[in-house]
């Protein structure tokens, strides 16, 4: 097959691209103003686009009169969005964000289904029509047009971005909004004025677009929403998210790309699966270099857990085992109140949406990784169940069989996936549920007998009728109740622990020894093979479905409704399934004259009242169960709530100590390491001898830090050797360093805001040990003796180190000084050989750092461990070391017994200065 | 007696549900230098912001020559003279040192000819930053980014001049260094409010400090005194009540 190619279809496609690079743009502004992509971008242009057809071809309007309506609304609706959500989410992690822009795009979806419909469908109209022949390439007028006002539209905004103080202001504002507030610039202003400019542009460049691509007005555009989105995505980010100029060009590229590919292939599926190819490509090339990655680690709200004391109070139990009795007994009667085929259907939907739900609940709320993909692995649970029923297996055996494969898609597709994070992820598996409703589902592979509509009827098995709904309900009921004790049990235990970890600082997590990546892709094959349960269960219940049924959009609306629900805990995500599922059914009862377009006003009503409930209550519905049933048990257990303190020994542990085998227990030879192209660690060489505290001083930006993170594997060296031992580190991942016995604590002690302080202790005691997923999936009771051993010896190092006051407050709730002690008790958990702390007395107050000293040093004594201590402050740190080492400028410049070192030439020059003032800072002032 | 240059009177200042400040009070006398002093935790940062207008007060009165600036936004407060260095990264990472220095600019609007002399004067203040004017800000050490942070403030002559942490976390030669400049600052007139950890630091500062203790003032007077109180001093710096 030779490519087609001609200078008509390069022409058609540049001009198409145009409309990709102008949306990019927008994409691209917005994210320049608030860090966050905008998902419902195309969908507020497409909104204003349908208003502007209705208009001209209904009303007849002029054409002019009708563009600028549609360009207004555009404007309206993203300004009201900045004003009554954006601004009221200000301080909040960004994700809370971005799922609020999923939830403009079902606003926006809903809106445009809800217009009257068009009566004179036909052509997309158009400021005036004509066609000519130019150099031998067929134009259009409507081609013309959108080339002229795009061009001009773009290089306007270019010059003023370059120009004016206000294109400054902008990133300013973006990057640093308190500083840029008190450089007077006007932030919320500049802010609104960007969500309105940049819904005007999505509107007028939909208006645009839409003759050039030949879409008829009238039919549904909401379709052409989603594709337009994700193909800005792909152009921003072959911009680098960040420079226009780049993304503008990548659009047109894209859109010639797109041309060459319609002309040369015989299905638009197998363009959709080869543009999810050049989005993986894109990624790949820009992962990298990119800045959308940086700062999207903040992630989901986390709930404070109940207080163990309660827990352990001889009500908990009871209260567990009658709430589970009301919910279940619920919803088994639900089927005997409401007896219509359609209505027991909608209860067997519920449950399968809250399978699906319950699957974002693990990547999204546990594992911190955004996905919008997940009804693909819906989609292909229900067509693979068909496909394996149709030819003759038991039901049971088809939906096991479903689950492994769901697994092993999502465990191949996350082998890519989660080498980049945050935004990315969310692109990447958007573009993947793409690839997968328009061309894995109606193609060869899952419908070999290539059919619309596919049906999935299995006979009775094992003497279950699953024809009669009320049946098949029961059976989904049971297998939702199963899950969900599964997925309760691996919250409760070391394996969930971890995954929060990760989700809340994957840097720290490696640093415990928890293989980061590894449980990151747990998630995901456990969140894919939940998926497809959900896609196999729903399929059935159906009987007959399409590959409509599972597309991109609906793994969107799921995604924001249990961020709504509560994307933390097990109950958010079936609450949102009810509301979801429920809501419009129930609508559709109340007020009957409703009809068909009850779906569209219960999305849209839905969609309003979720985004003004997630400016309230950022933690989900599903964290309020947990906050009344915390109330309860302290309702039963009054009078004496709080007596029962930790069972465990306050004795001091007996410590581990390092055997001293070798006299040099870590070595640091020539290490190099390099930022871009600033060398922060130059042939840098140390040795820690065992049993010894070094301390590490020079001036900010001499390469302390980078040293510590090149010893612990958190930054990669370009040359030299380290050696623990006669264990050769330097290539090591970090997890496996710290499992080697390098323990560490970090500058900003940030440690994992949504862990308790006895769950980020238990973590640190057996961080490794939690690797038996499978045990606390299943709460198999040798997982969970080991589980309950190792909250015990958390508990004990808690009294140790003074925290049994806060053994359940979350970490994001303590002081500096606080998290610094529990970072330093993390380490004392590990029973290290190497211990790097990285400026422990930073931010602690002066009374605190005098125990500080001793508490170092003791932790030293029990563990046998060397030290290595960076500290700026020099009294504390020439009084704790016993010998010190200088840096400056990235090499060692010093290295002396602590008495001698503040007398080094070297070190006064670079380090000390000759202000006295400065030196003595935390000596005493006497 | 003339009106003070700021009055704060009863301030209570909430982040979400927690109270940080429980009725502040203080006054501000035109060319004088306060330290603001206290553990973690104690509310100075948050004083300096509800000063500065990025956090809004529940209850109080903040008055700057006499007018009533409660609920004044930021831009408005940076027009009438009040500026503020923040704690921690100040600057505007992405952005080079000359960026950071032409958003420092912003309100002066067009006026190129005071923006240039004006950057020119604080490049003098600070010739380290010559230099490194293309650079991202990001990647400057934590020194350079505290004087760009300064520079950037004193763009626009600000009569009050907020610090927020001028010597966390830095080496004693660059904290040297910004001694000097405050010093200097001092000289030219500048009314200056600056948070520290470091009570030496501090004694080097200003003649008056305030101590502060869970959201409320616990000592007020001259710093010297404040050494020999023995029972503030020993309790905050040294450990042990």
């Amino acid at each position: 097959m030779s490519l087609h190619i001609t200078s008509d279809i390069v022409a058609a496609g540049a001009i198409e691209g145009l409309g990709y690079a102008m949306l990019a743009v927008g994409l691209l502004l917005v994210y320049r103003a608030t860090r966050v992509l905008n998902f419902a971008h195309a969908q507020v242009g497409v909104l204003g686009a349908t208003i502007t057809a209705k208009l001209v071809l209904d009303t007849k309007l002029p054409y002019w009169l009708g563009a600028l309506a549609g360009i207004l609304v555009g404007a309206a609706l993203s300004f009201a969005f900045y004003h009554f959500v954006v601004r009221a989410l200000e301080g909040r992690p960004r994700i809370v964000l971005l799922v609020a822009t999923l939830g403009l795009s079902q606003v926006a979806v809903a809106a445009g289904n809800l217009l009257p419909t068009i009566q004179h469908s036909g052509a997309y109209p158009q400021a005036f029509s004509g066609r000519w022949v130019v150099a031998g390439v067929t134009v259009t007028a409507a081609d013309l047009t959108m080339l002229a006002v795009l061009t001009a539209v773009g290089l306007g905004l270019a010059l003023w971005l370059a120009r004016s103080r206000y294109g400054i202001a902008l990133l300013a504002a973006s990057d640093n909004a308190d500083s840029a507030r008190l450089a007077g610039i006007p932030v919320q202003a500049i802010a609104a004025g960007v969500f309105t400019a940049v819904g005007a542009l999505a509107a007028l460049t939909v208006i645009l677009y839409s003759p050039v691509q030949g879409v008829s007005a009238g039919t549904g555009q909401s379709g052409q929403g989603t594709t337009i989105l994700l193909m800005a995505l792909i152009a921003s980010l072959a911009g680098g998210f960040w420079s226009l100029p780049r993304a503008a060009f990548a659009g047109v590229a894209l859109g010639i790309i797109e041309a060459l590919l319609y002309a040369n292939t015989s299905s638009p599926g197998q363009v959709s699966a080869l543009l999810f190819v050049v989005l993986v490509l894109t990624i790949a090339l820009t992962a990298k270099k990119s800045r959308l990655g940086i700062d999207s680690a903040s992630i989901a709200p986390a709930t404070r857990p109940i207080p163990r004391a309660l827990e352990r109070s001889r009500w908990a139990r009871p209260l567990s085992w009658a709430t589970a009795a009301v919910t279940i007994g619920l919803a088994a009667l639900a089927p005997l109140v409401i007896t219509s085929a359609s209505g027991q259907l909608t209860l067997v939907q519920i449950i399968c949406y809250s399978l699906a739900a319950l699957s974002v609940c693990v990547i999204t709320g546990w594992a911190g990784q955004i996905t919008l993909g997940q009804f693909a692995f819906v989609g292909i649970g229900a067509y693979l169940t068909a496909a394996l029923i149709n030819n003759g297996w038991n039901f049971f055996a088809a939906v096991g069989a479903c689950m492994v494969i769901g697994a092993v898609a999502a465990g191949l597709l996350g082998i890519p996936a989660l080498r980049v994070r945050g935004m990315f992820l969310a692109v990447l598996t958007l573009g993947f549920a793409f690839a997968v409703q328009a061309w894995l589902l109606p193609g060869p592979l899952l419908n070999p007998d290539g059919q619309t509509l596919v049906a999935a009827f299995p006979p009775a098995t094992w003497g279950l009728d699953l024809g009669n709904l009320e049946t098949y309900y029961y059976l989904c009921l049971t297998i939702l109740v199963l899950v969900v004790m599964m997925l309760a049990g691996l919250s409760r235990t070391g394996a969930g622990r971890a995954m929060r970890a990760v989700r809340d600082n994957e840097i720290a997590a490696d640093a415990l020894g928890i293989w980061s990546a590894a449980t990151k892709w747990k998630a995901f094959v456990l969140a894919g093979a939940l998926a497809a349960l959900a896609g196999a269960l729903w399929g059935v219940g159906l009987g007959t479905f399409q590959a409509s049924q599972f597309t991109a959009d609906a793994s969107i609306s799921i995604v924001f409704m249990v961020v709504v629900g509560g994307i933390a805990t097990l109950g958010g995500p079936i609450v949102a399934s009810i509301g979801l599922v429920g809501a419009p059914v129930v609508l559709g009862h109340i007020v009957e004259p409703l009809g068909d377009q009850v779906q569209n006003i219960s999305t849209l009503l839905g969609g309003v009242a979720a985004l003004l409930a997630l400016r309230g209550d950022p933690e989900g519905i599903g964290a309020g169960f947990r906050k009344l049933r915390e109330r309860l048990l302290r309702r039963l257990a009054d009078p004496a709530p709080d007596e029962s303190g930790p069972v465990v020994d306050p004795a001091p542990a007996t410590p581990t100590v390092a055997s001293q085998e070798q006299a040099n227990a870590l070595q640091v030879c020539e290490v190099v390491v390099r930022f871009g192209g600033v060398t922060a660690n130059d042939r840098v060489s140390l040795d820690l001898r065992t049993g010894q505290i070094v301390g590490l001083i020079g001036p900010n930006g001499a390469g302390k830090s980078t040293l510590v993170n090149a010893i612990s594997g958190a930054l990669p060296v370009a040359a030299g050797r380290i050696c623990l031992g006669g264990t050769d580190l330097t290539r090591l991942p970090a997890y496996r360093r710290a499992r080697l016995g390098i323990a560490r604590t970090f500058q900003n002690a940030s440690l994992y805001a949504g862990l308790s302080v006895s769950e980020t202790l238990a973590l640190a005691v057996a961080a490794e040990k939690s690797a038996s997923f499978l045990g606390s999936l299943l709460s198999l009771p040798p997982t969970l003796r080991r589980d309950a051993r190792c909250r015990a010896e958390a508990d004990a190092l808690a009294v140790r180190f003074g925290l049994e006051p806060w053994l359940d407050s979350l970490i994001k709730e303590l002081s500096t000084g606080t998290r610094r002690i529990v970072e330093l008790a993390c380490v004392a958990a590990r029973s290290p050989r190497v211990i790097l702390l990285d400026e422990p007395a930073a931010g602690v107050a002066q009374r605190e750092v005098e125990q500080l000293g001793t508490l170092i040093r003791n932790l030293q004594a029990d563990t046998g461990a060397s030290v290595l201590l960076i500290e700026h402050d020099l009294p504390f740190v020439l009084g704790v070391s016993d010998r010190v080492v200088a840096l400056a400028q990235g090499r060692v410049i010093a290295e002396a017994e602590p008495s001698a070192i503040q007398n080094d030439p070297a070190v006064i020059e670079s380090y000390l200065g000759i202000d006295d003032r400065a030196v003595q800072r935390s000596s005493s002032a006497q | 007696m003339a009106d003070p240059l700021l009055r704060v009177e009863g301030l209570e200042v909430f982040y979400g549900p927690i109270q940080i400040l429980f009725g502040t009070s203080l006054q501000l006398q035109p060319g004088e230098a306060l330290a603001l002093l206290g553990t973690n935790g104690a509310g100075k940062s948050t004083l300096l912001k509800a000063i500065a207008g990025l956090l809004t007060a529940a209850n109080g009165t903040i008055h700057h020559r006499g007018d009533n600036i409660t609920g004044h936004r930021a831009q408005t407060r940076v027009a009438r003279g009040i500026g503020m260095v923040s704690g921690g990264q100040a600057v505007f990472p992405v952005l080079s040192v000359a960026d950071n220095l032409r958003v420092g600019a912003f309100s002066l609007g067009r006026d190129s000819a005071t923006i240039r002399t004006r950057t020119d004067a604080v490049l003098d203040l600070f010739p380290q930053l010559q230099p490194l004017l293309k650079r991202p800000a990001g990647l400057l050490s934590g020194g350079e980014q505290q004087m760009l942070a300064i520079a950037k403030v004193l763009l626009l002559d600000p009569e009050l001049l907020l610090i927020d942490e001028l010597s966390l976390g830095l080496a004693p030669v660059v904290v040297g260094q910004l001694i000097d400049v405050v010093e200097r600052l001092r000289r030219d007139g500048k009314t200056i409010v600056v948070v520290e950890q470091s009570l030496n630091v501090a004694l080097h500062l200003a003649e008056r400090a305030i101590f502060m203790e869970k959201g409320r003032v616990r000592f007020e007077g001259p710093t010297h005194e404040l050494q020999h109180r023995d029972d503030i001093a020993r309790a905050v710096f040294l450990g042990g009540r």
